[in-house]
């Protein structure tokens, strides 16, 4: 212990303390050059500054890898977590170019784009975390971001309402989490998932492990929103400052998900034999009912709702069971899950870009507000599409493929119901989100004022994530592949 | 390959590729863009002709291009004489659909680019559903066959009857289909393959007896009726009319329907020996047969009559394959032929009627016949055809089946009976409405308003329905000549092509069929002499409106699932978590639980009076925090039972630890207490405008008590197995040696967990700290609590002041 | 000393002198109140100690939030001396990494300090 490499520490964490260094850089630049200037030129100043930085950690995550454990499972860099690394920056580096245009409420730019690139840098921690007390430090780091960036906007109770909110329940489920984290460090006598495996496969029938796999769902369950830990998520995407709220949907379901399964099919691996006596593993059970009812609470929650904001809260709850279909499967459906939830991310930063757009103009998110949304920025209209679709999972969209692959896993996995269930509800959810796009392509509308020209760095991030929606749709494979080499390499 | 794989791209590629730049070239080009979307099925049908050609026919040839090899998907294609012949029909009547909409459609038409583009997407993905080799394949353009019609229904979507239509046809078909998408996944599931052509080649014995096979079956035929209109879900086709003309002769009666009778083709290798296939095709098919016969007579909007017919046509090729016999059908291609023969030619007719009189309603058409001479011939040919008359594909159509029929009822008892009953009603009823058709169109009294209000079509647009009347004829009085081809599209496992002739001598079947054209022709001249008074289609039988009636109580449940569940209130929020954690954790134990009550038995021996005395007295403190209603008082109630258990500790000598957890008691009393009487009053009586309901407090109570429960079990479970070294010894042994000092308690709080404690304390005292600050940054004065919103904001509270 | 007696029965004495202590001064103070100065209360009495200001309004008020930031960014030194101290005492033995490291660690912490400082938050207002 006494001998820790600091350089191969640095190596390993080099994305993670370039970004860091990145968030401080641009709160620098935002102190002492943009001092003094114009809010407008602040943001554009300080936001390239972060975009700049997430481009060049993506590019260098993506073509100078560096792979390797640290301290027994504090920090793995494998091809597996550079993978959702490199798509935790770039969908970051989304997040940063729509605040672009969110420029009303932002006050200090600076500070909110240094806090985007930490709770981007929490996440990745998160990702590359094999080891219990590193996933709650890290968990904690990007809640602790995420909880100011919700609350971000001072001028607004909307916002102040959403991050309380998403404090209180945040917290309630740090506890939930700890709780179990300590059961399962008290069952099993380690904290690393390998070991914890083996340690639940010795503990057999023992209750406190039941407890502990239940405090830790629950705690995840918060985290990823999903039923009945669901009900911070419809007043927070509503109400948080909307690049917030789309790392909040996107990033942190990304990095959430992905150390859930970690810890679900390595951690809770051992487990299921020996808890379930005869019947299915306790966590199995547990999942399944939450998938169940995020699928069907979420979609018939979202069919009613008339602000597009709190739809994509819903939709989000409803995905959320679908990613849980994923995790049931195991290590078979770690694969689907990481491409899914990574689609599922994309497209759903593209549609809260599309809604900030719209609410920067109309000062409001309904529906009705979209009408003629079509006629005035035609191109980002059909970008909209192509999320909304995606998300809807037709077919030569990303979504489809994402759906396809998990449902596939929860198949092969044997969990016919669940599927028929996803399936039926996926029909469901097809009906509101043309809601929105029919409301965007024949809404009448009689307001006919200009709408100010949407700012060119929007309009890019915007047309490269249907791009990428679309590519990866019609070619999963450029992603599946990555996927799948990755995940024979890192042994699953 | 190389050039098969070439051909193929031209068949099935450049549609899907063309339909979006038809789309864009629409803005430009306008009512042209028709020209350049013909162009797609002219070069489809050429290239599936060379194909064909190219392949000598009857093989089988799988045409494959890498797509997603990790999800072991590929683009792979399955060329043999079914998909070619669907394939042809599609492109073929795409053409023949295309250039009729040329003249179809109103110069002042908008959006012509988009309509022809849906159209030629509608083409690609047809070709794509028939000619898939991979059952997700399949799916995918089944689909989006489904989103183009959608389209393409709704494409007038200024008018409410085209967007329910669209909607009604969206959702029975993306439905079904999404049931037919799992049986294709359990099918993969059951054989290891998603290759239609391993599936119909390979041995399958293996598998079939599962019960999952026969769910399989169930649910590809579920989507195989929903698409073909079969009852019950036959509705969406009559409301689908609502689209354009072109539309309706080329996606409902000649094409987009028929895939559900593809897909049984396709699948009928498969599927044919279980014992369920026979019994339930040919119960739901023949019964839409006859229902479907029924209705269209019934109808007087001259596009239901032909939709109703369409479905009772559908229900018969469905049933046809039903009966088949495992080693295959002999005249389906025939059957299926002569429907797109007369069916589309008559939509066309109708629509060039409707498009020229401007009325649709049969009962106030007639006598058009000196105006539009060569469409009357057309139409006669094509309401002979759908009659049965001989000289037409119709007549052979009918033999055939009556034969097919009859050797079905000798093999099949009670379904073959019952196929036949159905076969001869809607065979009677089919040439009623088929001659009702031609007369009241084109003969007897002109009516005013048609006088009026007629425009003669243009002569071109009659040019499609024409050549289509014309093949029926042709090949109504020249059989020999499909011999050819339908012997070199024959598929193994599903055809057995016989030879076809105008006249197979004085038979049963040609008895029969005089019997029923006379029937027909009776049952006509008794609708005219009761003036058709007696059509309506009876309430019951419309399943559209129990549709409609079945959405709008969903969406409403949707609502009410919303209002209940709503989750904007935090205090809410705890009772949902907590509830979760105790029916998941607490029934989770009870499940396992026999060995449960064992480990809790009481041992009546061991009760000591002043124990039970102090258990009860706790007891009775916590009864007291249920039913007290000051917080003050219930707290304080509380930390009697707290002060309580500290003298249980006290009987259990151990004394030490009651001082260590009267301290902490105390201190957390005084905590509280502080805070509390920091509260507002209001907040304690309660500011919500939610009165307390009874119900709520004995929900909550017996929460917590379960709660209490859960933990009692999982505490005892816990000491029933204790660990095999626990710490605590170890404590114990060095607590003198290492901690000086006797208490083993003491030591461990202020020595060996001495930063616990520390870290404990110092958590207690922020949060305490950040609680005094919260309270103390705003006080409300009394007046602002009579006044202003009520609870702290996102509580919910607010909307309404409560007195 | 003798533990043979019950260890408790010190105890005992000491809540007892405890007890005493405490009740004794007060039980006099009574006396001595009610025997030599009868209650007389007026205005100049009971103002408070007799001397100083009169206080107005509640003691409970808003705090300004700068203590707490306050008392933040004080973490700031606090922490940085926790760290800092160990790294100086094996500063000879550290390899480059480690150096790197904590220089990384302490820009953090000093940017922290920096941004505070510039955003005014240091100067009472």
């Amino acid at each position: 212990m006494s001998s820790i490499d600091y350089l191969r520490l640095l190596q390993l964490a080099a994305p993670e303390t370039f970004l860091t260094l990145t968030g401080l850089m641009v709160l620098a630049v935002d102190l002492i050059v943009g001092r003094g200037s114009a809010p407008g030129t602040r943001i554009i100043l300080s936001g390239s500054v972060a975009a700049t930085g997430c481009l060049l950690a993506a590019g260098g995550l993506f073509l100078l890898p560096v792979y390797g454990t640290f301290a027994a499972g504090m920090l793995v860099a494998d091809p597996l977590t550079v993978l959702i690394k490199v798509s935790l920056v770039i969908l970051t580096l989304f997040t940063v170019l729509l605040a672009f245009s969110d420029a009303a409420p932002l006050a200090d730019p600076g500070e909110y784009f240094a806090l985007l690139l930490f709770a981007c840098v929490g996440m990745m921690f998160l990702t590359s975390a094999e080891d219990l007390l590193m996933v709650f430090l890290a968990l904690e780091f990007t809640s602790l971001s995420l909880y100011i960036l919700a609350a971000f906007n001072k001028q607004s109770p909307h916002s102040t309402e959403a991050g309380i909110k998403y404090f209180l329940f945040g917290s309630i489920s740090a506890a939930f989490m700890l709780f179990g984290l300590s059961l399962v460090y008290g069952v099993t006598g380690s904290v690393q998932l390998p070991e914890v495996a083996a340690g639940l496969a010795r503990a057999g029938n023992d209750p406190l492990a039941l407890v502990a796999l239940v405090m830790i769902a629950m705690g995840f369950g918060f985290k990823v929103a999903a039923v009945p830990f669901h009900l911070w998520a419809p007043d927070v995407y509503q109400g948080a400052p909307i690049p917030s709220a789309a790392l909040i949907a996107s990033g942190s379901k990304v990095a959430s998900f992905f150390v859930f399964a970690k810890v679900v099919v390595i951690g809770f691996g051992g487990a299921p034999a020996a808890v379930g006596s005869g019947a299915a593993p306790v966590w199995v059970i547990l999942l399944g009912i939450m998938a169940a009812v995020s699928m069907i609470l979420g979609n018939l929650a979202a069919l009613v709702q008339v602000s597009v904001r709190r739809l994509l809260a819903f939709s989000a709850i409803a995905h959320a069971g679908y990613m849980l279909l994923g995790i049931l499967a195991g290590t078979e459906g770690f694969g689907p899950l990481v491409y899914y939830v990574i689609t599922y991310g994309l497209a759903t930063v593209g549609a809260f870009g599309v809604v900030s757009i719209v609410q920067a103009r109309t000062g409001s998110d309904r529906l009705c507000d979209f009408a003629g949304f079509h006629r005035r920025f035609p191109v980002l209209a059909f970008c909209m599409l192509i999320f909304m679709l995606s998300l809807a999972g037709i077919p030569p969209l990303a979504g489809f493929f994402g759906k396809f692959y998990v449902f596939a896993a929860a198949v092969k996995a044997g969990s016919l119901a669940l599927f028929i269930l996803a399936l039926a509800t996926s029909t469901v959810s097809l009906f509101y989100y043309l809601q929105v796009l029919k409301q965007i392509y024949v809404g009448e509308t009689a307001d006919a004022s200009h709408w100010e020209p949407v700012p060119i760095t929007v309009s890019v991030a915007l047309l490269a994530m249907a791009f990428g929606v679309t590519l990866l749709g019609c070619f999963p494979d450029l992603l599946l592949n990555r996927i799948t080499i990755a995940l024979r390499i890192t042994g699953f | 390959m190389e050039l098969h794989g070439i051909n193929f791209l031209l068949v099935l590629g450049l549609p899907l590729i063309g339909s979006p730049l038809v789309a864009l070239a629409g803005r430009r080009l306008g009512r042209r863009s028709g020209w350049l979307a013909l162009a797609f099925p002219l070069i489809s049908t050429a290239a599936l002709l060379a194909l064909a050609g190219g392949i000598g026919l009857p093989t089988r040839v799988v045409i494959e291009w890498p797509w997603v090899p990790s999800l072991g998907l590929g683009l792979s294609f399955l060329i043999d004489g079914l998909s070619i012949f669907f394939g042809l029909v599609v492109s073929v009547m795409g053409s023949l659909i295309v250039f009729y909409a040329i003249f179809y459609l109103d110069k002042d038409e908008e959006h012509q680019g988009r309509f022809y583009s849906y159209l030629v997407l509608f083409m690609g993905a047809m070709l794509g559903t028939v000619f898939s080799n991979h059952l997700v394949l399949i799916f995918i353009f089944w689909e989006l066959t489904g989103i183009a019609s959608f389209l393409l229904i709704g494409f007038w979507h200024g008018e409410a009857d085209s967007r329910v239509g669209a909607r009604q046809a969206l959702l029975v078909t993306g439905s079904t289909g999404l049931a037919m998408f799992v049986g294709l996944v359990i099918l993969h599931q059951i054989f290891g393959s998603a290759s239609v052509s391993e599936l119909l080649s390979g041995d399958l014995s293996s598998g079939k007896h599962s019960v999952l096979f026969t769910v399989a079956m169930l649910l590809v035929l579920v989507g195989a009726f929903g698409k073909s209109a079969q009852f019950p879900l036959h509705f969406w086709l009559p409301n689908a009319m609502a689209a354009p003309t072109p539309v309706s002769a080329y996606l409902h009666s000649a094409t987009m329907v028929k895939l559900g009778v593809f897909l049984v083709a396709r699948l009928y290798p498969v599927f044919v020996d279980h014992s369920w296939w026979a019994p339930l095709l040919g119960l739901i098919a023949f019964t839409t047969m006859a229902l479907g016969a029924v209705l269209a007579l019934l109808s007087h909007d001259l596009k239901a009559i032909l939709a109703f017919s369409t479905v009772s046509q559908l229900g018969y090729l469905i049933g046809y394959y039903g009966l088949g016999p495992p080693d295959g059908v002999e005249h389906d291609y025939l059957h299926i032929l002569n429907h797109v023969f007369y069916k589309g030619c008559l939509f066309m007719v109708v629509g060039i009627v409707a498009h020229a009189a401007g009325i649709r309603d049969i009962r106030q058409l007639g006598g058009l016949f000196p105006r539009l001479p060569l469409l009357g011939v057309t139409t006669l040919v094509a309401a002979a055809t759908m009659a049965g008359i001989p000289g037409t594909t119709g007549f052979l159509s009918k033999e055939m089946m009556l034969k097919e029929i009859f050797e079905a009822m000798r093999a099949r008892d009670e379904l073959g009976l019952y196929a036949t009953a159905c076969v001869v009603l809607t065979s009677v009823v089919k040439v009623a409405f088929s001659v009702r058709l031609f007369a009241n169109i084109f003969l007897g009294k002109k009516p005013e308003q048609v006088k009026q209000d007629f425009h003669a079509p243009s002569p071109w647009m009659q040019l499609p329905p024409v050549l289509l009347a014309a093949c029926a004829l042709l090949f109504g009085l020249f059989p020999g000549l499909l011999d050819a081809p339908f012997g070199a599209l024959a598929v193994e496992g599903l055809n057995r092509p016989q030879h076809l002739a105008l006249w197979h001598g004085f038979t049963k079947e040609l008895l029969v069929s005089s019997l029923v054209l006379a029937l027909g022709f009776g049952l006509y001249w008794l609708g005219e002499k009761t003036n058709w008074r007696w059509h309506h289609i009876p309430r019951w039988l419309r399943f559209d409106v129990a549709f409609e009636a079945g959405i709008e109580v969903f969406s409403k449940f949707t609502k009410v699932v919303t209002r209940v569940l709503r989750s904007d209130q935090p205090l809410d929020y705890l009772p949902i978590i907590v509830t979760f954690f105790v029916l998941l954790v607490g029934g989770r134990l009870l499940w396992q639980g026999s060995g449960l009550w064992g480990s809790l038995a009481l041992d009546w021996g061991t009760v000591q009076p002043l124990r039970t005395l102090a258990a009860g007295l706790i007891a009775l403190a916590v009864v007291g925090v249920l039913f007290l209603r000051r917080w003050t008082a219930q707290l304080i109630s509380l930390s009697v039972a707290g002060f309580l258990t500290c003298f249980y500790f006290v009987l259990y000598r151990a004394p030490d630890l009651a001082l260590t957890q009267i301290l902490v008691e105390t201190v957390t009393l005084i905590m509280v207490l502080l805070l509390l009487a920091r509260f507002p009053r209001s907040a304690q009586v309660g500011e919500e405008r939610r009165k307390p309901v009874r119900f709520r407090r004995v929900f909550h109570m017996l929460l917590a008590l379960s709660v209490g429960g859960v933990a009692t079990v999982l505490t005892l479970m816990v000491t029933a197995n204790p660990h095999p070294s626990p710490i605590g010894r170890g404590f114990l042994e060095h607590t003198v040696e290492l901690a000086k000092g006797s208490n083993a308690v003491n030591t461990i709080l202020v020595d060996f967990r001495g930063f616990d404690t520390l870290g404990e304390i110092t958590v207690l005292v922020i949060a305490t700290l950040g609680c005094l600050g919260l309270l103390m940054r705003y006080k409300r004065t009394p007046e602002e609590y009579q006044q202003g919103p009520h609870g702290p904001p996102g509580s919910g509270a607010g909307e309404e002041v409560r007195e | 000393m003798q533990t043979d007696t019950s260890p408790y029965l010190l105890l005992l004495v000491l809540m007892v002198g405890a007890l005493l202590l405490a009740l004794v001064p007060i039980g006099l103070a009574r006396l001595w109140a009610l025997t030599a100065s009868p209650p007389k209360p007026g205005a100049e009495k009971n103002a408070i100690y007799e001397c100083g200001l009169e206080s107005k309004g509640d003691a409970w008020v808003q705090f300004r939030p700068q203590y707490y930031i306050y008392a933040i960014i004080f973490l700031v030194f606090d922490v940085e001396t926790v760290f800092l101290l160990p790294f100086a005492v094996s500063f000879g033995g550290l390899s480059a990494g480690a150096f790197v490291a904590i220089m990384i660690f302490l820009l953090l912490l000093v940017e922290g300090l920096v941004w505070a400082w510039q955003k005014g938050v240091l100067s009472w207002k």
